[in-house]
């Protein structure tokens, strides 16, 4: 009876949800001038009307190339510190309840083809994700693709390495960058009375120097998304005792 | 400066997990420094943070309404940081967020960032589930939890897709056309976890009565009054009060099936998990009504319980033995319970009346009718449950820490002044009301008349 009236309820919402998507207007027949994208876009928010030309338009109110990092790190970028702290917050309670677990160890040699190519891929992965958030203003990517790289080249180090610890400094750069984006925030506060302004000149659009403070804060959420997964990785590295 | 009220806190956690036990004293400035900020501040605030204007960027909104909401919110959080023996070690830094993304729940005048924030409370409530080893609980909270979440973000895409805004007064200033309906169901799934809505409360008497004290009290206060203020926002403000009536029969089922399974409990703290249920049910279904006086007692009456609540659940999770020896915890916790069923001199009694005679003015006979049933079911179990306690013997006393006990019996007090003088409670609560019924005067002071 129980299975029978959960999988009624699942059917409706099914059907439900079904029924909404043909509320959704069709690909390409939306107008955008009724949306406020269309003014994250142009860059137009603050009513500059002028067409942006790449590499060559200067002091635009938003210097990022990559409009969703615009949206994401400076129109909405209170959310991006929200989004923060939702992963903080989980990896906090990953950690609170796994606590006093040891290492898990399985008493073998890793594979010989892990160990060498570990030797030789890792720095390329941790460039790579480096490359990904130092370049998230400007190229697809941000803080938190290039972090989640630079933990799979964090969690090849624990699959290659049985005597691999992540050391206590993860945490404490985990913490410190998290800081670091919340200063940034109280620093527009402090200099012009707004939270999370971007006090920086935003320079030319296309440049690896523009954008004011968005890819000071990209670098910032790189490392924390990074120190943060990495600790998640070591976390469940672990085994109860039997 | 309304900003700081989330950016000190957050950065107080972040700072934490390095400087362990920095948590545990920097809570009680913290909340002080929040209320400062409120006692300066002066309604309506409106801070566009990033500096981009209202319906672009993210807007910070102090009105009357979220500026009642944030006090009551923090002065709950202050007496908790008063009793720092129940959260355990560790569990200081989930404090510290949750006290972040409550005020963001309740200050964001912007959809997705209330999204946002729900994710956060959300989050840090799993973990306060799991807290004393409930990992069934937890488990069961996180699925539907998380399920419900995703309901609230695809009602937010919705009325992005409908209205090309997210940030409230915005959208409530244009219109959805058709996809009205639609928009309304996705946020009743969304918020009705969080508010305890009858088919989706499952989770509710295995989280808190898991024996921790923390959890409840944090949650079943605090929490449930920024979720409560949350759901009058949108359905009111936003939503212009449709699909009101879903909410309506959803509470008033909330109500029967809450206090018929309270009854039937034989654990003192399933019994007020479920009285818990109970009462949000009863909040949305006078909020539901949407009119100015049943807004009030809607409030009103929530204030109330989250009064009565605090002195409850930390007092049913450490007492055992019965009150023999503990006198004064007992009485708290004897004028806390009356005042839940509405006895004439106590604070409930002046809710209940308020949304009564609200409801008979607007012409509809159930919700009274339902409301003296609810009482009656509560007399019946909260009397049994006093009498159990009362004319227990015992010989040794319940070891409840001095500070505790001197919480609760202040907030009896209170409950008893509260009884006699409603006028603290009332005036605040009214202002919350007529602030969410103002819809225009929201949208005048965000977007600045355009």
């Amino acid at each position: 009876m129980r299975r029978f009236l959960s999988a009624l309820i699942a059917l409706g919402l099914i059907i439900i949800l079904l029924e909404f998507l043909n509320l959704i207007p069709d690909f390409g027949n939306v107008d955008l001038s009724k949306r406020v994208s269309n003014s994250f876009i142009n860059k137009s928010v603050d009513g500059n009307n002028e067409t942006i030309e790449f590499k060559k338009s200067k002091d635009l109110e938003d210097g990022s190339a990559n409009v969703v990092t615009s949206i994401v790190v400076n129109y909405r970028s209170f959310d991006t510190l929200g989004e923060v702290t939702v992963l903080f917050t989980a990896a906090l309670g990953v950690g609170l309840i796994l606590k006093g677990l040891r290492r898990k160890r399985f008493y073998r040699e890793p594979n010989f083809i892990l160990k060498t190519a570990n030797g030789i891929l890792l720095p390329l992965i941790f460039l790579f994700g480096a490359y990904i958030f130092i370049h998230g203003h400007l190229t697809p990517g941000g803080g938190f693709p290039g972090g989640t790289i630079i933990a799979a080249g964090i969690l090849v180090l624990y699959l290659s390495n049985e005597k691999f610890e992540l050391s206590h400094r993860a945490k404490i750069l985990e913490s410190g960058m998290g800081t670091v984006y919340v200063l940034f925030g109280l620093v527009g506060l402090i200099l012009s009375g707004i939270f999370l302004r971007n006090f920086l000149p935003t320079g030319v659009i296309g440049e690896l120097f523009s954008a004011g403070i968005v890819p000071l804060i990209y670098v910032a959420i790189g490392f924390k998304v990074g120190a943060e997964l990495s600790n998640l990785i070591s976390e469940f590295q672990k085994e109860g005792q039997q | 400066m309304i900003s700081l009220m989330i950016a000190i806190p957050l950065l107080f956690a972040f700072v934490s997990i390095v400087f362990k036990g920095l948590a545990k004293y920097a809570l009680p400035f913290i909340v002080l420094l929040n209320i400062l900020i409120l006692l300066i501040a002066s309604t309506p605030v409106v801070e566009n943070i990033g500096g981009w204007k209202a319906p672009f960027g993210i807007s910070l909104v102090l009105d009357d309404a979220s500026y009642y909401v944030v006090l009551v919110v923090n002065l709950i959080f202050l007496l908790l940081s008063l009793i720092p023996q129940i959260i355990d070690k560790g569990y200081d830094t989930i404090i510290l967020l949750l006290l972040t993304s409550t005020n963001g729940l309740v200050l964001t005048g912007d959809l997705f960032n209330s999204f946002v924030f729900i994710e956060i409370t959300a989050a840090a409530a799993y973990i306060l589930a799991y807290h004393r080893n409930n990992p069934y609980g937890a488990f069961k909270y996180l699925i539907i939890g998380g399920i419900s979440g995703s309901f609230y973000l695809l009602g937010t895409i919705f009325s992005y897709v409908g209205a090309g805004s997210l940030n409230m007064a915005h959208i409530s200033n244009n219109s959805f056309g058709q996809l009205t309906a639609a928009i309304a169901i996705l946020f009743i799934l969304g918020l009705g976890v969080e508010a305890k809505l009858f088919p989706l409360a499952g989770w509710v008497p295995d989280v808190y009565a898991s024996g921790s004290s923390l959890t409840p009290t944090i949650l079943g206060t605090a929490i449930t009054f920024a979720i409560m203020y949350l759901t009058g926002r949108i359905f009111i403000t936003v939503l212009h009060g449709t699909f009101l009536d879903v909410l309506y029969i959803l509470g008033l089922l909330t109500v029967i099936v809450g206090e018929v399974a309270a009854l039937r409990q034989d654990k003192l703290l399933r019994a007020l998990a479920y009285s818990s249920i109970a009462q949000a049910g009863l909040v949305v279904a006078a909020i539901s009504l949407n009119n100015i006086d049943s807004l009030t007692g809607a409030y009103f009456h929530s204030m109330n319980d989250l009064t009565a609540k605090f002195i409850l659940f930390p007092i049913a999770t450490v007492v055992i033995k019965g009150f023999e020896k503990d006198r004064l915890a007992g009485f708290a916790f004897s004028v806390a319970s009356f005042s839940l069923i509405g006895f004439p001199l106590f604070a409930g009694f002046r809710s209940k009346l308020l949304i009564i005679s609200s409801a008979f003015s607007a012409g509809n006979y159930i919700l009274p009718a339902v409301l003296f049933f609810a009482s009656i079911v509560e007399a019946a179990y909260l009397l049994k449950w006093n009498i159990k306690l009362w004319f227990e013997k015992s010989d040794t006393s319940n070891n409840i820490p001095w500070n505790l006990k001197t919480i609760v019996l202040v907030l009896s007090i209170l409950l008893l002044i509260i009884g006699i003088y409603p006028d603290l409670y009332l005036d605040a609560s009214r202002k919350i009301a007529q602030s969410i019924l103002d819809t225009q005067g929201y949208i005048n002071s965000v977007l600045g008349g355009i």
